[in-house]
């Protein structure tokens, strides 16, 4: 080789295709007259085919896991308010839940609408759980039960509640409906021939409630054809399902179940709204029995409702830990209490939303989200707290 | 578009990314001279790419992004093991090819792995991200925030020295 050549650097740019054309068609040239260089691109060659022909590592497993798990506890470790500042907002969040005074709201309860800060704040809220719907919906559109802690039985509802949460949304973002467009489909793929949603099991019921529950918003947000046809059958299994005292229960049974007869009746009510006309009986059959049943859950009046009598029920537990919400509760307490007009409904419905707000992910991968630390966790998982929880942020 | 939906928090985003680029990573920090800890240096820089998501800037190649903490923790890791000797030999010349020591008749890939052994830190990276890790001259310079022109340069004088040492010429 030629030491000497000024175009020494040139024949490993060269041989890595590294020359412009222009570099590329002078060193060719340069080449042929030049013994050294055209020896120098030859070894290089040599040695490069020697060290790309050292075998690659393969990794024997997935260590996204492992990374997840350690973020996660990262998150948890992270510094956050000590506790006792916790407590105390939770505590008078709580306080004013149970129709106390809190001089925090005092001017929102003079006001039988919310204050702007206090809108922009469950705005905000609700819009970092859509997000948070967003960056983790399946490929299929779905949303996976299993990967957030709920059971894979009920991934149709549990797709149908963030879709659901999604659907809220005014005006949607280009990315709400094209996750919306994504539920949409996939719950429509998984109807089956007699106008069901998912598995046969006990808890059917949910997958069926909630899953129509979810289409009818999208169809009324976008009458299609093909969306009615599917509505058309998973309303006519809804109304031949329904028990003969007016309500519905879980699938093989034929004892009322309040929640799932309130899931139906929504159903049945936006139904109705939208121009079914065979919904019309049922629904008021199903009105007859929830008027004959009062509804601990539902209705805002109720004391068991508040927190007030939950702390009693929950003894020595500390106000924080008597405050932690039961999600299912809290999105029908908060639709009776949007319903309702007077300032105490309000006052309570503001508790309500800022209890929820402490309780809100606000950093990391679950950020937007909702623990699923209630009962019903363990069905539904983070897909089911944040799709209610959000629910009960919404003014709709 | 990976990188900026993990940017947004999405851990289904992440969980692809990192199963995209574990293993280019895990050669990464093998041929860099790792051992029994590749594994961990690979888990390390993803945990730092998801702490530094925010800092991503789209205009920048993920690969660019991707190196630079690669690099840095295997820096960290440097700091931490290795001898005060070496590093005085380090950074005595990049250009001096470190010892004589011949390699004895073995397999071609145990002489190339020697012979990247014999590489000064400096020069083994260029060709490690060159040549292993794919990247090109200005990826390169963009990940160790050095010159065009050195890049070519330290591969120049890396595969000088490869030659050297594997008899080519």
């Amino acid at each position: 080789m030629n030491a000497e050549c000024q175009h020494r650097t040139d024949a490993d740019a060269y041989e890595a295709g590294e020359l412009s054309p222009g570099e590329r068609a002078g060193f060719e040239a340069h080449l042929v007259s030049c013994a050294g260089c055209r020896a120098a691109v030859e070894s290089t060659r040599r040695v490069v085919g020697l060290l790309r022909s050292m075998p690659q590592v393969q990794s024997t497993r997935d260590l996204a896991p492992l990374i997840i798990s350690q973020l996660r506890d990262e998150t948890r470790e992270a510094p956050r308010p000590a506790r006792w500042v916790r407590i105390a907002a939770i505590a008078a969040a709580v306080t004013l839940l149970a129709g106390g005074a809190f001089m925090t709201f005092e001017k929102a309860a003079s006001s039988t609408e919310p204050t702007a800060a206090v809108a922009d704040e469950n705005t905000a809220s609700m819009q970092r759980a859509l997000d948070w719907f967003c960056q983790n919906q399946e490929s299929d559109g779905s949303w996976n039960a299993e990967r957030w802690g709920g059971n894979r039985r009920f991934e149709v509802a549990l797709t149908a509640l963030p879709a659901l949460a999604l659907l809220s949304a005014d005006p949607q973002t280009p990315q709400q409906l094209t996750a919306v467009a994504g539920a949409t489909k996939w719950l429509q793929a998984q109807q089956t021939g007699a106008g069901s949603f998912g598995p046969e099991f006990q808890g059917a019921s949910y997958n069926q409630g909630i899953a129509t529950l979810a289409l009818l918003h999208a169809y009324q947000r976008r009458p299609d054809p093909a969306l009615k046809r599917s509505l058309d059958a998973a309303l006519a299994n809804i109304l031949s399902r329904q028990i003969r005292t007016g309500g519905w229960g879980y699938r093989y049974s034929q004892v009322t179940d309040r929640s799932i007869t309130e899931w139906h009746l929504e159903v049945l009510e936006l139904a109705t709204a939208l121009g079914w006309e065979n919904t019309r009986p049922s629904l008021e059959l199903g009105r007859t029995w929830l008027a004959a049943n009062p509804n601990p859950r539902t209705d805002a009046e109720e004391p068991a409702d508040s927190p007030s009598t939950l702390l009693a029920r929950a003894g020595s537990a500390t106000a924080a830990e008597s405050a932690k919400l039961d999600f299912y509760r809290a999105y029908f307490l908060s639709s009776a209490l949007k319903r309702k007009r007077d300032d105490s409904s309000h006052q309570r419905l503001a508790a309500l939303r800022q209890t929820l707000l402490l309780q809100q992910v606000t950093d990391g991968f679950d950020a937007g989200s909702w623990p699923a630390d209630d009962r019903w966790g363990r069905a539904g998982g983070r897909l089911y707290s944040t799709a209610l929880a959000s629910l009960s942020m919404r003014d709709r | 578009m990976l990188m900026l939906e993990v940017a947004g928090g999405s851990e289904i985003a992440f969980t692809a990314l990192v199963q995209r680029y574990q293993n280019p990573l895990l050669n990464f920090f093998a041929r860099m001279g790792a051992s029994s800890d590749c594994e961990d240096l690979t888990q390390e820089t993803f945990v730092r790419i998801y702490r530094y998501r925010k800092r991503y800037k789209p205009a920048a190649r993920f690969t660019t992004f991707l190196y630079h903490l690669a690099r840095n923790v295997w820096a960290d890791r440097g700091r931490k093991i290795v001898r005060i000797e070496r590093l005085a030999a380090e950074f005595q010349t990049e250009v001096e090819i470190a010892g004589q020591r011949v390699p004895e008749h073995r397999s071609e890939t145990a002489d190339m792995e020697a012979a990247l052994d014999q590489l000064s830190p400096k020069l083994r990276e260029v060709i490690v991200l060159n040549i292993y890790q794919g990247l090109r001259y200005q990826e390169v310079a963009d990940v160790l925030e050095i010159p065009l022109g050195t890049v070519k340069s330290r591969i120049s004088l890396a595969l000088g020295a490869l030659k050297e040492i594997l008899h080519e010429r």
